[in-house]
């Protein structure tokens, strides 16, 4: 029975042991895993931010940008605009997916479901009840 | 002696876990400290972006408050004011209608301002100038700042519509 002592004794430090390093690393870990998500999340809402903003400031013809056709979609909308938005779109985006919405209805979509990069942007809307519009644009 | 062995290997080995779960702690901790800063850092950009785009707004709203103030006042053209004072006062209006939205839904103040008019032989001039910066204000347990900007722009607008070359 005497001789069992020395081996329990082990036992009982390294289970000890194992349960204090579990119970120390394991917390971290999931932190470290928490904190890694929600950087690479803000990494990719802030380049989806900028690339809406550098989209939005980039010249639609040589008398407007593109933050007018937008803020004045009504007035001017048309499907050479549609075209020249999806132009743009795949270039800033680098992407062939992907859609600007505003916080009720979609106003630019391709046919794919974009999801991955969300970036949004507060743009003037005139002859809106609000006066300013939440833009938000998402890419693949 | 013969009874000491597993007392040794087991202390041996708990040294060993506890070494090991210094280095990985090690690693944590400064991995950690780096990812938080880098998590701060894009909060940080983002409030940037997020009033940069207010900013490079503004000279489309106070195209749209001009525009508006001559519709109210029955004109579509300043050739029809008699007044440019009441003008002035009335687009002043239009884009405090603006900064008041603006700062309800994004938090970014624009501080109120003097608005001209001037008219030349090449079109029409409206600026807006005030002494104060645009701010904005971000708050929480581990980051507080205010990111400022200069409010001061001034559009150009010829044959009634506006110039869009601002950059």
């Amino acid at each position: 029975m005497k001789a069992f002592l020395p081996f329990t004794l082990a036992i009982v430090g390294i289970i000890t042991t194992i349960t204090i390093v579990v119970g120390i690393i394991l917390p971290i870990a999931v932190l470290k895993y928490h904190l890694v998500t929600t950087i690479e999340y803000e990494y990719k809402y802030d380049n989806a931010q900028l690339t809406l903003l550098n989209f939005l400031f980039s010249p639609y013809d040589d008398k407007h940008l593109m933050y007018r056709i937008l803020s004045e979609r009504e007035a001017f909308y048309s499907n050479e605009a549609q075209t020249k938005i999806e132009e743009k779109l795949k270039l800033f985006t680098l992407s062939n997916c992907f859609k600007i919405v505003n916080e009720t209805s979609v106003i630019f979509t391709e046919k794919c479901e974009a999801k991955n990069n969300v970036g949004e942007i507060y743009i003037f809307r005139p002859y809106d009840k609000g006066l300013i519009e939440e833009l938000i644009l998402v890419f693949e | 002696m013969k009874g000491l062995g597993p007392i040794a290997v087991a202390l041996v080995a708990a040294f060993a876990i506890i070494m090991i779960e210094g280095i990985i702690l090690n690693v944590f901790v400064f991995k950690m400290i780096g990812f938080k800063e880098s998590t701060l850092e894009e909060e940080y950009i983002s409030a940037v972006n997020k009033v940069e785009a207010i900013k490079r707004g503004l000279p489309y709203a106070l195209y749209y408050s001009y525009k508006e103030a001559l519709k109210r006042a029955g004109v579509n053209d300043i050739s029809g004011i008699s007044d440019l004072g009441e003008l002035e006062k009335n687009v002043t209006i239009i884009f405090n209608e603006y900064r008041k939205k603006v700062e309800e839904k994004t938090n970014i103040v624009i501080p109120a301002g003097k608005i001209e008019i001037k008219t030349s032989s090449s079109g029409v001039e409206v600026s807006f100038s005030s002494s104060s910066l645009i701010s904005y204000s971000y708050s929480s347990s581990s980051l507080n700042f205010v990111i400022k900007e200069n409010p001061n722009v001034t559009i150009q607008i010829v044959n009634n519509e506006l110039t869009e070359k601002f950059y």
